[in-house]
Order: structure tokens, then C-alpha cells, then sequence
């Protein structure tokens, strides 16, 4: 049909074309990408006007500044709350998962509040992170923070055709995705149980040789969880045990934390020559910028 | 028809680029100042989600000629400064760099504020020729995203034009230091400083931050406490950057840290001494022992001639 239109309406008419496709791979980029829209809200209680004092010389207390966060972990873990990067709170979630945290004592300004969970393995989630402008005298509450699953494999490596355990714990009842990398994604389905545990049997029959790294995301009444953590396997020519590993990526004092005094540690060699192996994450042979946004990206608190 | 139709290709076109990852941009109060007139310019991080931003690195370039730069606030920034942010007056250059642990993917819906600060920078307006100058991200800034991945593609650094008036203000002319400086009389946050070791080398490890002003330098000061249990100080180390390495005496110390933020207000935390030291080693100890030892023999004398006597 173009072939009949003159040359300049034909150009006209296949850049029109173009800018549609290009459009549309660029706004199906913003939808169907694997980021969802957070179920979490940032409410305001405005405290009530002070009502006048009862007798002379009463006095007006000023209401208190807090942050309350509420959401749902893992049945029984333990919730981890940072402050700019560092632990401010702990507590126990129920048995249904859910939790609440509440942060009094802290001055009005602007914060990064982050979140963890531990799960019964201890492996610990991803780290969901909350900017938050907090206002003097006012109660901000955080609600809906769904805390990603966890995720480990019980081998380092598989031999090709055999099974390869991908498991972690979640909300009771939820169902989990596991997402593999491969040349084409692989998804899996599978169950969390009534404590939160699930577990994936991946045949390795299908899975190209080489790297490969999993994740997953719980969906629970409608709410689907960030993405889980990632993890490596490597789908090769024998079966290795997935052993304790000492170090943790970017825990620079092997103290199982990426946390302010990694950073320090990172500091210390930024921009300094022949830095330790351990300090250079990149193995680029400097500490730079790159260095340190691994360890933002693994902090812990 | 055709123009119709080029237009809307055209348009379409314009808009294809618009899925953002993140953008850097200024801001500031007023597009215009007088000479002599002191304001603050807030650098600002936009981020569209999924991306998640876990570090930057700025180098901001402007024309020193029109602008005097005299300070970088970090207070209420969302970042954790890898160094001070620097100033180069002569160059016209300000550089920063942090990470935002965890990582930043955008605001919060419902969140009250913006909660997108990386930094306030205080610029005085010069009397000059050139009344229109621009404050502009140099090629080197970087946004790294996830563990270390450059955001090189949909990644904007927005400039600021700045005008200045060639009136200078007469009275009252604005402040933005001093107004800054004046409002915040809250200290620092409270922290708790460690004391860790790598490599047989021994670090003061330290961070806090100031939500109004910003922390403006840290000091240390190293204590011991005499015989009567009282505190003397032995030395003082102004102006200390994380982290800071200690020698083995040092660590046997009382050591005070105190921050400092711009407008003066102090928040101390005290670490006691790391290292248990061994009686035999405790010289007070062996000094107390020896007065005793010799009152002892002092008062056996006198008892024994007393006796004879």
C-alpha cells in the first residue's frame, strides 16, 4: 500500500511508524517491567490542636515526633530497621508474618530508612529502603512494606540434568516466582508452606551450561513483594555442595555485616594506590566509586 | 495531510525519549541576585523505578568570575559522603561523592517532603560583566546504579542559569549562610564510634549525621584518668576524617569524638579503653603498692619502738 503513496508521504508515514514503535518499547519498558507498583503509603496523623490549659501555670506538651512501620516478614523472623544506614530497631514478627516497628526520639529532617528480615536459615532479604521527610511533632506511619523473600540453592554448582534445590522463606500461604537467568527467563511456580518456607526443584535438563543467577518475589491477596536477593549457580559438568562461604560480597572485616565499618575500611583506600584484594571489589586495581556502590547495593547495617 | 502527519512523527519522536532513569538537577530560591548577595543552590535526585541508585559522583562547574562558591551544606542529604565535597574556587570546580546504602529508587507516595537532597552549595553573587551565568554538571559526574552498573543512557544532568543584577542591595542583602546557620540549634545525631582492626592496623571508625546544617568536621580528643579517678586530657586532633588510625597507646585511651556542625552545635560520644591493661603492667598500681609498702614498714618501726621503749 505504501508503494503507491509518493516518496515524501511514504518517509512521512514509516517515521510516523518508527516513533510509535519507539514509543511503545519505551512505555512496555515502564509496564511490564519486572518493577511493580509498592503497596507501601506514607500516612500523616496530624496531632489535635492543643485545647487551653485546665488552670493557670498548665502547661502544653508538645506531641511527639514518630515513625511507625508496619508490614508483613516472615512468621517468627526478626525485622531489622536502619536509620541512614544504621540498625535503630529490631523486632520479632508474628506468627502470621506481620510486624511493626516504632521509632520515637528522632528530630525532624530527611531520612533513608531500610528494612530486612531474617529468615529460619538466616539468610537475609534484600534490603527495602523507604526516603522519608519526618516532621517535628507529627506521627508518620509506613504501611504496607511486604519484605521480599529470601533465597538460597543447596548447590554451588549442578551437574547438567539433575535437580538444583532454590528455596527461602516468605509470607505463609503466598505464592512465589523463582526467576531464573538464563538465555530465555525461566519461571517457576511453587508454594510457600504455613511457616512461610518454599522450596523449587529446577531440572537442570533445560538449563544452558554456565552462570546463572535466581530470584524470586511472593504474591500474597493481591500484593506482589519486591524482588527477592540474588543467587549464583552454575550449571556445569559436576554436582558441588553449597558450602558456607567466610567473607560475604563487600563484608570487608568478615563480620557478616556490610555496614559502616566496611565503609570506613573502603574509605580509608578511596583513591589510594595497590589497595588489598578484598578492599577492591571490581578487581579493577582501585578503590573508586564503583567499589563503593557494590557495598551500597550489600549493605546490611 | 502531510504536514499533519510530519508532525505528529515529530512529536512522537520528541516524546519516545521520556522514560527517565534519573536526573540530577538544581534548584534554587530566585533565578536572579545582586552582587554581594549570599544563596544556597540544592542539588536534587530524580529517579524513576525500577532504577536504583547507589551512588554518585558530581562535578559541578561554575563561572568564578560571577560566582564565589563558600560552602557545601551536607545536611539533610540522603547521601553517605565517601570524602568532604571540595571546593575549587580557582577552577570554578565543586566535586562530591557518596553512596546511598540500600540504594534510592524514588519518592515515596505521601511522603510530606522531597527526601531527595544530595547536598546545599552556598554561592555569593560577584559584581561582574557577565550578569547571565549557568552552574552545569561537568562529563566526569557519574550515577552508578545497583552494585556498580554506569546509568549512561536515560541519565539527565540539568544546569542552572543564574542572573545577576548589576545593582548591589543596599540594605538587608540576602543571606542564606547566616539564615541557615541561625535556624539550626539542634547538634548532631547521636552515633557511636568503634574501634576496629585490619591489618594490624589499628582505626577510629565514626559517622553521624546533622539534619539541619550538616556536619561541618570532627574532633578527637584523648583522655586518662589519674589516681583520684579524674579525667585529664592528653591530646586533641582537630578536623579528623573517617576513619581514623590509632596507634596501640591511643586505644588504652578514654577517647572523646565530637562533631561539629556548621552552625557550632556539638554532639560528643565517648569510647572507653579497648584494651584491658594487665595489673603488672599498671603503673599506678605498682606506685600504690610501693606507698603502701612503705607506710607499712614506716608504721612497723614506730611499733616496734614503741615496744622498746
Amino acid at each position: 500500500m505504501i508503494n503507491f503513496l509518493p516518496e515524501s508521504r511514504k518517509f512521512s508515514i514509516l517515521f510516523l511508524i518508527f516513533s510509535v514503535v519507539l514509543n511503545f518499547y519505551f512505555f512496555s519498558g515502564k509496564v511490564f517491567s519486572e518493577s511493580v507498583t509498592s503497596s507501601v503509603k506514607v500516612e500523616i496523623e496530624t496531632p489535635a490542636p492543643p485545647s487551653p490549659p485546665p488552670s493557670p501555670g498548665g502547661g502544653y506538651t508538645p506531641s511527639e515526633t514518630k515513625v511507625i512501620f508496619t508490614g508483613r516478614a516472615y512468621p517468627k523472623s526478626t525485622v531489622t530497621l536502619l536509620k541512614d544506614a544504621q540498625i535503630v530497631a529490631t523486632t520479632i514478627a508474628g506468627e502470621d508474618a506481620k510486624f511493626s516497628l516504632t521509632l520515637t526520639n528522632i528530630t525532624s529532617g530527611s531520612y533513608i530508612f531500610s528494612l530486612y528480615s531474617e529468615d529460619k536459615y538466616g539468610n537475609r532479604s534484600s534490603l527495602l529502603t523507604f526516603p522519608l521527610s519526618v516532621t517535628s511533632g507529627v506521627t508518620t506511619n509506613v504501611t504496607g512494606i511486604f519484605i521480599s523473600p529470601t533465597i538460597d540453592v543447596d548447590k554451588s554448582e549442578v551437574k547438567r540434568g539433575e535437580v538444583i534445590k532454590i528455596f527461602g522463606q516468605a509470607i505463609p500461604d503466598s505464592d512465589i516466582t523463582v526467576i531464573i537467568s538464563s538465555e530465555e527467563d525461566i519461571y517457576g511456580k511453587t508454594k510457600a508452606d504455613k511457616i512461610g518456607a518454599y522450596l523449587y526443584n529446577l531440572d537442570t535438563v533445560e538449563v544452558a551450561m554456565g552462570d546463572h543467577l535466581a530470584k524470586s518475589r511472593a504474591t500474597h491477596e493481591e500484593e506482589i513483594s519486591p524482588l527477592s536477593k540474588v543467587v549464583g549457580f552454575k550449571v556445569g559438568t559436576k554436582t558441588v555442595l553449597k558450602t558456607i562461604g567466610k567473607c560475604g560480597k563487600a563484608d570487608l572485616n568478615c563480620d557478616n555485616k556490610v555496614n559502616l565499618i566496611d565503609f570506613s575500611v573502603a574509605a580509608y583506600w578511596y583513591k589510594r594506590s595497590s589497595p588489598p584484594q578484598n578492599v577492591d571489589l571490581n578487581k579493577d586495581g582501585k578503590v573508586d566509586l564503583v567499589d563503593f556502590s557494590i557495598m551500597a547495593y550489600y549493605w546490611t547495617g | 495531510m502531510k504536514k499533519i502527519i510530519f508532525l505528529l512523527s515529530i512529536f512522537c519522536f520528541l516524546i519516545s525519549g521520556s522514560a527517565l532513569a534519573a536526573e540530577i538537577y538544581l534548584e534554587s530560591s530566585q533565578p536572579e541576585y545582586a552582587p554581594n548577595e549570599t544563596f544556597n543552590v540544592d542539588i536534587r535526585l530524580n529517579v524513576t523505578s525500577p532504577e536504583n541508585v547507589t551512588a554518585i559522583e558530581g562535578y559541578l562547574k561554575f563561572d568564578n568570575q560571577s560566582l564565589k562558591a563558600i560552602d557545601f551544606l551536607p545536611g539533610n542529604s540522603i547521601l553517605m559522603f565517601i570524602e568532604t565535597p571540595k571546593i575549587n574556587q580557582e577552577q570554578g570546580i565543586v566535586s562530591f561523592s557518596g553512596i546511598i546504602p540500600g540504594g534510592y529508587t524514588g519518592r515515596l507516595p505521601g511522603d510530606p517532603g522531597q527526601s531527595n537532597l544530595l547536598g546545599k552549595i552556598i554561592f555569593q553573587a560577584q559584581k561582574t560583566i557577565n550578569p547571565e551565568t549557568n552552574i552545569h554538571f561537568l562529563d566526569n559526574s557519574r550515577v552508578l546504579l545497583d552494585d556498580g552498573k554506569e546509568a549512561k543512557t536515560n541519565l539527565v544532568f540539568k544546569p542552572l542559569d543564574i542572573q545577576i543584577s548589576s545593582q548591589e542591595v543596599a540594605f538587608n542583602p540576602l543571606d542564606d549562610l547566616a539564615k541557615i546557620k541561625e535556624e539550626d540549634k539542634t547538634p548532631p545525631e547521636e552515633f557511636k564510634p568503634e574501634i576496629v582492626k585490619i591489618d594490624d592496623q589499628y582505626f577510629l571508625v565514626f559517622n553521624t549525621q546533622d539534619k539541619q546544617s550538616g556536619i561541618d568536621h570532627y574532633e578527637i580528643r584523648f583522655f586518662q584518668s589519674n589516681i583520684l579517678g579524674q579525667l585529664h586530657q592528653i591530646s586533641l586532633t582537630e578536623k579528623v576524617v573517617n576513619p581514623h588510625p590509632l596507634n596501640i597507646s591511643e586505644i588504652k585511651n578514654i577517647i572523646e569524638v565530637k562533631a561539629i556542625d556548621k552552625a557550632e552545635n556539638e554532639r560528643i560520644a565517648t569510647l572507653y579503653p579497648q584494651i584491658q591493661i594487665k595489673w603488672y603492667k599498671n603503673y599506678w598500681l605498682w606506685s600504690i603498692i610501693i606507698i603502701l609498702a612503705i607506710l607499712g614498714l614506716i608504721i612497723w618501726r614506730l611499733f616496734n619502738l614503741k615496744k622498746r621503749l
